[in-house]
């Protein structure tokens, strides 16, 4: 769904009131009764908000599972992450994480591509496995098969007919009118059960990132022809791109040229990619319950297999 | 139960029935007395005081309305009325013919000496059939340490053992391993579907609108359905009928006033009163123009308000009716965010008595309950509305027969017209609306007829049998979507019309409790109960929530079934001085609901929220302690819970049975109050239980850069054990040194303006009727940090090599000390 339904529900999570008391401490009181009514209401959010503090609950446990990340789009060949988890009650170890002794295979049901390991520095993890021998086409579903650990796992995903945006464009967000969102008008075509997810890059950047709030699907929509926004995803790799003081954080700048991809997925990689969102919308926020992401892949493993069809779009702002 | 079972059951009934009426033919030469049993200083009715006959040690206790029949043979009697806080009302009577009495009760004079008298008849504890029902008076509730000085029924009986607290700041309990749900909670009769102010810190119920509250956590009567945990049956004051008073209190953050009065004396009274927050009263004058603060603030009010008349002596007709709100609002103008909440609850009742003869008696009830709750929130042209609800429009008819000393009988119908508002949104960017599909209500009828006797089998063996059928009829306009089990897309959508049938659902709900007295201090009582409910609170978030949605019974969802047995071995010590009990109860629960894992609160809309649901069963089992120390100077009561309450799911948990969230392994309550002189009175509460059962992080995973979560075993995991103490002081001020004082200060006026100091009076109505008192309070005197919620923060990052998962507990109240100031007159 667009932009400003996220925004909303991430402003109504718990870090309102701290700022709200702060934002009481700074302004003067320049009486006695003022300074005694702010300070009511700054008890009362005080007691609200009160203490957080670290707690040992002696978490114990957790098995290292393996985790397929995989994709096959249209016209591309398919490219496939494999990793393991990292139980809680362990320091995080990077070097354990990564698989890279897999078997991986994809099937279009007649011919099967045995993908091999390479690098790709533009990838979200640079190692993974790549295919070359089949090439995604709309309509066509695929099998993936991964042999890691001594264990099999299978699953299945179709490529949908990709729908192209009406068009795309670069608007101000006021107050400013230098940075703003990148805005796109879709013509939803009739008839329930198509599923988007929405990429962006800037000429700059490494690869398309996907902002939260970015896989949805025409449950609300279903036929309907309107605009809508989204704001800049942030690559969760580069340190500086989530720096809270940098202002153009979640901005595109009137100077950028921003590369739009936009998808059709299938239900299970939809359900995969919107519970994976309301995970980490939720994740830290005291009032959620935990979500569990719903994997497509059989035998145990986490993580998704989805075939994207996909189409392209560009913004140049300043043209 | 099987349906035989039922048959039998209905037999057994039947028998009794008969057998009545036999006693009946033999007993021509009996009379009745009845009446009404009320407080002389303000004409309201005592609900469930003890009447009886000193002779046979026999009796019965006043109904809802304050109304007794006794049938005995022919003869001279002395008739006793006992009720707690009351002087003993004793009176010989010539039974020769029917009598009409009516039992003006007088307060009891507080000195030690007198307390300690105690009747012959406070043995209830030991002698009634009810088993797990507990009744407490607003006196006794007023004594405990109360948060922030108001005074909170709710918070009270989650001190009682087999009852359960969410936690702070939720005023959700949990009675016997049954869900928040299941707990029927009638204000006047009226159904309050959310008992909670803000994020539950204040229960809705105003103490000074309240007369008494009765909880029933197991062996339900038979006039009471459609839940399956308990019921909380609360009554609101009348008003007094002698007199104008008014009462109130002003607190830190909340002050309540009270008028009642008669509309004609001894004939009819009414009431009103009110309740509000006002912080933001407060805050919002001195907060600048155009800070988010000018436009934003929270505050919750109550509104009680009853009349009651006595057209003649046999009719009588209430009007009381409930209104409250929560409302939150925030507006900030630099970014253009709004935020709306509101929620609360409206309930009207009207009722009328009517005494056909003296061993009949009715109550019609007319009632109308409504609960809604509205999120709108809005920035840059974006607007966002979600609503929910509830609203029941129920007529009910209570007859109450009392044949002979032996046998009550009640027998009844009830029927309900519910409308739901599952979550409904409404979102427009512009001018554009988005398809949110219409605002839904779902329709339903609910109906129930119920019979039961509470009849003695020998002068040892007393037996409450009831029996109640009960039905459910879903209606449209519905659109129920079908879902393809593979993909999960709609396949197809049937339209049923404006009062079709979409589902319905009935069935037999056997009840009986049997007490076997001992001997005069001690009993064995046992119960077994069935009972069907179907309306169901399904519940995302860990918490309860003013969000949580009240869903109907479908074609999905089926009714929830509920069995409970109970035993329990009542003892009273130091003539009655002390009653203790111990209860052991096991509970099996079917059709339980839950949203299956990864359910998101948008799939509601477009669709039906059952689709979300998955279905499974729980089962509960425990032991309950109990002693309490009734009258004297220091009094207070122990209880402590021993429980297990589990869930099985077959879509959770990979099948494996999982302990309930509010799974609680030990429970402590320790509740002291001592009365040190008039003025002065101390009471202190202590807390304890094992914290809830959570779902915690198991291992995590990087998905397109990003670390995200793997969840272990549901609620596998505790939070840290929940404690507390609170003490709390009430000075009263003497009203005679009050009213020297006034004399002096009024004499050192006269002496100085040299007027002639013997004329100074002090009215003496003032000193009579005004009363004052101060409520000191501490909460939490050892300022424990008991955690309200457990959160995971993840911190670092994976590219800077420092990533980690941290469990977080938020606490919400340090020790908080708080002062109330109550008024009188």
């Amino acid at each position: 769904m667009p932009t400003e339904r996220n925004k909303i529900v991430n402003t109504y999570k718990f870090p309102l009131l701290p700022k709200l008391r702060d934002k009481l401490w700074r302004e003067p009181a320049p009486n006695f009764f003022r300074g005694l009514g702010r300070g009511m209401f700054f008890l009362l959010i005080t007691f609200l908000i009160n203490c957080t503090e670290d707690v040992n609950l002696g978490v114990v446990g957790g098995e290292k599972k393996i985790v397929i990340e995989g994709s096959i789009e249209n016209g591309k060949p398919a490219k496939v992450i494999v990793t393991r988890s990292s139980p809680v009650s362990q320091a995080i170890d990077v070097n354990s994480i990564l698989v890279t002794d897999a078997k991986v295979y994809v099937s279009d049901g007649i011919i099967i591509d045995t993908l091999t390991l390479g690098i790709d520095s533009f990838a979200s993890l640079p190692v993974l496995y790549n295919g070359s021998v089949v090439i995604g086409v709309p309509h066509q579903t695929y099998y993936l098969t991964v042999v890691a650990d001594g264990k099999t796992y299978t699953a299945i995903t179709t490529i949908p007919e990709p729908i192209a945006l009406d068009s795309v464009w670069w608007k101000p967000q006021p107050p400013s009118d230098t940075l703003g969102w990148a805005w796109a008008h879709i013509s939803e075509p009739p008839g329930y059960g198509n599923a988007y997810k929405w990429f962006a890059k800037r000429s700059g950047d490494r690869r398309y990132l996907a902002p939260f709030g970015s896989s949805f699907d025409d449950k609300f929509i279903d036929g309907k022809s309107f605009d809508f926004a989204y704001n800049r995803g942030s690559d969760p790799n580069d340190p500086t791109a989530n720096d809270p003081e940098d202002i153009t954080r979640g901005f595109y700048k009137h100077s950028d040229t921003i590369y739009i991809k936009f998808c059709t997925m299938d239900h299970n990689t939809a359900l995969f990619y919107t519970t994976y969102e309301a995970a980490m919308q939720t994740n830290g926020n005291p009032f959620a319950s935990p979500v569990s992401i719903i994997s497509n892949i059989n035998g145990g493993a986490l993580g998704v297999w989805g075939g994207f069809g996909c189409t392209y779009d560009t913004i140049m702002p300043a043209h | 139960m099987s349906n035989s079972s039922h048959i039998t059951f209905f037999l057994i009934m039947s028998f009794f029935l008969i057998r009545i009426n036999n006693i009946q033919a033999q007993e021509k030469k009996s009379f009745t007395i009845s009446g009404y049993v009320k407080d002389a200083s303000n004409g309201e009715y005592s609900i469930g005081a003890n009447v009886y006959i000193k002779e046979l040690l026999k009796g019965t206790n006043t109904n809802q309305y304050g109304f007794y029949s006794i049938t005995v043979d022919k003869g001279t009697y002395h008739l006793v009325v006992s009720y707690i806080g009351y002087q003993d009302f004793i009176r010989e009577i010539v039974l020769d013919k029917d009598i009409h009495l009516n039992v003006d009760m007088k307060m009891e004079v507080i000195t030690t000496q007198e307390v300690e008298v105690v009747s012959e008849k406070s043995d209830k504890n030991v002698t009634s059939t009810s088993v797990g029902a507990v009744k407490m008076d607003m006196q006794e509730i007023k004594k405990i340490p109360a948060f922030m000085g108001e005074v909170d029924i709710l918070k009270t009986i989650q001190l009682l053992p087999g009852v359960k607290s969410a936690g702070e700041g939720n005023t959700g309990f949990y009675v016997r391993g049954g869900g928040p749900d299941q707990n029927l909670i009638l204000l006047d009769e009226a159904v309050v579907y959310n008992a909670a102010h803000l994020f539950g810190f204040f229960s809705v119920f105003n103490g000074d609108a309240v007369k008494s509250i009765t909880l029933t956590k197991g062996g339900m009567p038979a006039q009471y359905g459609g839940r399956l945990a308990s019921v909380l049956d609360i009554s609101m004051k009348e008003g007094n009928n002698k007199e104008y008073h008014a009462e109130g209190g002003i607190g830190l953050i909340a002050s309540r006033l009270t008028i009642q009065g008669p509309i004609k004396k001894d004939t009819g009274s009414f009431i009103i009163s009110g309740r509000r927050t006002y912080i933001d009263v407060l805050s919002k004058p001195f907060a600048k123009p155009g800070s988010p603060l000018k436009n934003s603030g929270y505050h919750f009010y109550d509104l009680n308000a009853k009349v009651n008349y006595r057209i003649s002596d046999k009719d009588r007709i209430f009007v009381s009716g409930y209104f409250g709100r929560d409302v939150l609002s925030f507006k900030d103008k630099s970014s253009e965010f709004t935020l709306d909440v509101a929620w609360g609850n409206s309930t009207g009742v009207v009722r009328w008595n009517h005494l056909f003869n003296s061993k009949l008696f009715m109550n019609t009830s007319v009632i109308f309950s409504d609960y809604n709750f509205r999120f709108g929130a809005g920035q840059s042209g974006f607007e966002f509305e979600l609503f929910s609800g509830i609203r029941d429009w129920n007529a009910k008819v209570d007859f109450s027969y009392f044949p002979n000393i032996r046998n009550e009988i009640k027998f009844g119908a009830n029927y309900i017209f519910h409308t739901f508002r599952p979550t409904s949104v409404s979102a427009k960017q512009g001018d554009v609306t988005f398809d949110f599909g219409n605002v839904k209500k779902e329709k339903a009828h609910e109906a129930a007829v119920y019979l039961s006797d509470d009849f003695d089998v020998t002068d040892k063996l007393r037996i409450h049998a009831g029996l109640r059928y009960s039905y459910f009829m879903q209606i449209g306009p519905f659109d129920r979507y079908v879902k393809d089990p593979i993909s999960g897309q709609t396949t197809e959508i049937i339209h049923f019309t404006s009062n079709q049938k979409v589902k319905d659902y009935g069935g037999f709900e056997p009840r009986l409790n049997i007490r076997y007295q001992l001997n005069s201090k001690s009993s064995v009582k046992a119960s077994y109960t069935y009972n069907l409910q179907y309306i169901h609170l399904a519940s995302l978030s860990a918490i309860s929530l003013p969000t949580d949605t009240w869903v109907p019974c479908s074609q999905l969802v089926q009714p929830q079934k509920g069995t409970q047995y109970s035993l329990g071995y009542f003892r009273n010590f130091m003539e009655n001085k002390y009653e203790t009990s111990v209860e052991v109860y096991y509970k099996e629960l079917q059709n339980q609901i839950e949203y299956k894992d990864g359910s998101l609160p948008s799939n509601d809309v477009n669709d039906n929220a059952d689709n979300q649901f998955t279905f499974g069963k729980g089962r509960a089992y425990g032991a309950e302690f109990f002693i309490k120390k009734r009258i004297g100077k220091f009094n207070g009561w122990l209880g402590y819970t021993l429980s297990y309450t589990k869930r099985k799911f077959p879509e959770l948990n990979f099948g494996r049975e999982f302990y309930a969230k509010y799974d609680r392994r030990h429970d402590v309550s320790l509740i002291a109050s001592y009365d040190l002189s008039k003025k002065w009175t101390f009471s202190a509460v202590w807390v304890y239980s094992t914290g809830n059962a959570i779902t915690v992080p198991v291992a995590y995973y990087i998905i397109d850069g990003n670390f995200v979560t793997e969840y272990g075993d549901r609620n596998a995991f505790r939070m840290p054990a929940y404690h507390r103490m609170d003490i709390s002081a009430t000075y009263t001020p003497d009203r005679n040194k009050q009213i020297e004082r006034k004399k002096q200060r009024l004499t050192k006026r006269y002496e100085k303006k040299g007027k002639d100091v013997s004329a100074i009076v002090v009215p003496k109505k003032w000193a009579k009727n005004y009363e004052s008192s101060w409520s000191f309070s501490v909460f939490n005197v050892y300022n424990r940090h008991n955690p309200y919620i457990i959160y995971f923060a993840n911190e670092g990052s994976f590219a800077t090599g420092d990533y980690k998962a941290k469990a977080k507990q938020i606490y919400l109240f340090p020790i908080l000390p708080s002062v109330t100031w109550n008024f009188k007159f």
